[in-house]
């Protein structure tokens, strides 16, 4: 069975001022039918630009320079935008943003906004699609649905307006939903309910997900593919379960050792030494050598790409090997 | 508020999407602004009065009192008379007529036409883009006024001369702003989000971006009445806009400039109703600014 979303060596360039750069470099990745995956980087390792790429809504800054994707079978027309890209295909993208604010149009009401889609895309009668935006209003857990119809994004609660931004991109029947960070701007508590309404309609509908997030914490609740990112690149791949138990880059190593930890709040959490490189002057080689603990000259000097590390999983390291014996060694604690 | 407030108290759902206290509504904010509300009244005050011209004017604007010539203010002639007996209550009533029709229609075109290039250059860009805002360019690179009175010299003195003006430069200004929201709001997210929610470019040209750009080129549409206004009397008084015997407050001035040591009313009677139109209107335009604006 072909994969339901297939991306293929997706090149962004972005131009800022004089200079250019690449901020997504060749990623490549593929989704089955019904399953999810979260992407995970640092701000600025280019994991919302691949979302916007795929959509074909790059800013005005961006340009695509090379790269398919290929949804139920169907190649997009990379040069078209938003609509125009994926209107031959039965098999609909949408995309959901971190600031459901801006995000919203801030003069029409949220029920005119999610119904517009049912009338104008899949062509349904004013009133089938006024049901249709009610329904979706349940859907994604907002009581009352007949009152909400008519308020303005404004007047509704970081929560609900999430909410609402998700039943938006629900109401054109897409098979796979693109997530930039939606939880990121939420509390907690509202956070986890983002998630579970998201791992339900899943389960409802049968709905791809595409989860882009830089929250180590929140990746194992949504997806069990994982992808890291770091400068443009996947660095590794695998399930989530693995790659989060044992991970075979530094740069995952890294993350997780930076992220606290409920179990044992005794360890410290650990910074990745250095900061992100100048995305104009990328280190040579294997991009992280300059903050990787496990570098060594080659490291510098070689072109590091995704190489199989197990049955499912893949790497871009040249010592995934060591990491993967350092993590066998008992640790000292 | 207390209502919606009331009702999302009593949910079970723990996450109770209460309302953030919102802003009130458009007219209650419109009622809440001293600046919009000075500025209607005034307006309305002047549009009410020349309006109803014809009721209260008393006199015919051309109608000759040989008998009482210039004669200052009195039972008969509430503002007294011009040189040639005629009313001044009614020609400034009439004038005022003439002179907001020609404001508001003036403004209608460029209006229209420079926010559809505005927005079509905005959103789209490109060589149409560049090519227009060249054009804009150049008629801004004209002081103008001085554009204004050669093109009506060129085509015309009268109503006619100025419409042709207003409608071939006052665009560019409609354009200008338009464009410059329209390619703001291209990339925010808001946007972004519809074009990827499957809806066509020009549904989400007219329906999303246009009624959040829109508000800038009304605000200034109200600063632009009082230009086309203070325009129609500049070339009144020069003698190139509307033409004797309809009245006119520009040409009132010109033809009671020659009275100001005897008879100063006669000049200065219409400049009030200039000076006090381009208040209202600029408030108007101003309290609306405040209460369109988008949250």
């Amino acid at each position: 069975m072909t994969p339901l979303l297939e991306v293929e060596d997706l090149v962004v360039e972005v131009r800022h001022q004089s200079s250019a750069f690449r901020a997504v470099n060749g990623v490549s990745f593929s989704l089955e039918r019904g399953a999810a995956l979260a992407i995970v980087g640092e701000s600025g390792s280019g994991k919302s630009l691949t979302l916007r790429a795929i959509m074909g809504l790059l800013p005005n800054s961006g340009r695509l320079l090379s790269g398919r994707v290929v949804v139920g079978g169907v190649e997009l027309d990379p040069g078209a935008r938003g609509y125009g890209r994926g209107h031959r295909q039965r098999e609909r993208m949408s995309i959901v943003f971190q600031d459901a604010l801006s995000a919203l149009n801030p003069v029409a009401t949220v029920g005119h906004q999610i119904a517009e889609a049912p009338r104008h895309v899949l062509g349904l009668s004013r009133h089938a699609s006024r049901q249709r935006a009610m329904e979706l209003l349940r859907q994604v857990g907002i009581p009352d649905p007949e009152r909400r119809y008519g308020a303005f994004p404004h007047e509704l609660s970081g929560g609900t307006r999430q909410r609402v931004m998700i039943a938006i991109a629900l109401s054109s029947d897409p098979a796979i939903l693109l997530c930039d960070e939606p939880t990121t701007a939420l509390d907690v508590t509202i956070q986890t309910q983002i998630l579970a309404l998201l791992a339900d309609l899943r389960a409802e509908r049968g709905l791809s997900l595409v989860f882009v997030t830089h929250d180590l914490g929140v990746v194992g609740q949504v997806a069990e593919e994982l992808a890291v990112m770091y400068t443009g690149r996947l660095v590794e791949t695998g399930p989530t379960a693995q790659v989060l138990a044992a991970p075979r880059h530094p740069y995952t190593a890294g993350l997780l050792a930076a992220a606290l930890d409920v179990d044992t709040p005794d360890r410290e959490p650990l910074a990745i030494p250095g900061s992100l490189p100048d995305p104009r002057q990328l280190p040579s080689g294997c991009t992280f050598h300059p903050r990787c603990a496990l570098a060594t000259l080659e490291c510098a000097t070689t072109d590091v790409v995704l190489e199989p590390v197990g049955p499912l999983r893949q790497a871009a390291c040249l010592h995934s090997d060591q990491l993967a014996l350092l993590q066998a060694a008992p640790s000292r604690g | 508020m207390s209502t919606a407030l009331a009702s999302s108290a009593g949910l079970g759902d723990s996450e109770a999407p209460q309302t953030v206290a919102g802003r009130p509504g458009l007219g209650s904010r419109a009622l809440h602004s001293p600046t919009f509300m000075a500025g209607a009244i005034m307006t309305t005050t002047i549009v009410a009065l020349v309006v109803l011209a014809p009721v209260i004017g008393r006199y015919s604007p051309v109608a000759l009192d040989p008998l009482h010539p210039l004669s200052g203010p009195s039972g008969l002639h509430w503002l007294g008379t011009d040189e040639l007996g005629r009313d001044t209550w009614s020609r400034l009533l009439y004038g005022g007529r003439t002179d907001l029709q020609v404001g508001f229609l003036a403004v209608v075109f460029p209006f229209c036409f420079g926010v559809f290039i505005g927005t079509v250059c905005g959103y789209f860009g490109g060589r149409l883009d560049a090519a227009v805002m060249r054009v804009v360019d150049v008629v801004l690179a004209f002081p103008f006024f001085v554009l204004i009175i050669a093109l009506v010299f060129v085509v015309g003195v009268g109503t006619h001369g100025i419409y042709i003006a207003f409608g071939l430069t006052d665009w560019v200004v409609y354009a200008r702003t338009t464009r410059s929201a329209t390619m703001i709001a291209r990339n925010l997210d808001w946007v972004a989000a519809a074009e990827g929610g499957g809806l066509s470019r020009t549904r989400v040209l007219w329906r999303h971006i246009l009624p959040n750009t829109i508000t800038q080129a009304i605000v200034y549409s109200m600063s632009d009445i009082v230009i086309v206004i203070l325009a129609v009397v500049a070339l009144g008084y020069l003698g190139l806009g509307i033409q004797p015997p309809a009245p006119d407050w520009g040409s009132m001035i010109t033809d009671g400039q020659s009275f100001l040591q005897s008879d100063q009313w006669l000049a200065i009677l219409p400049g009030i109703a200039v000076v006090f139109t381009g208040i209202g209107l600029s408030l108007l335009g101003d309290g609306l600014a405040d209460v369109l604006r988008p949250e």
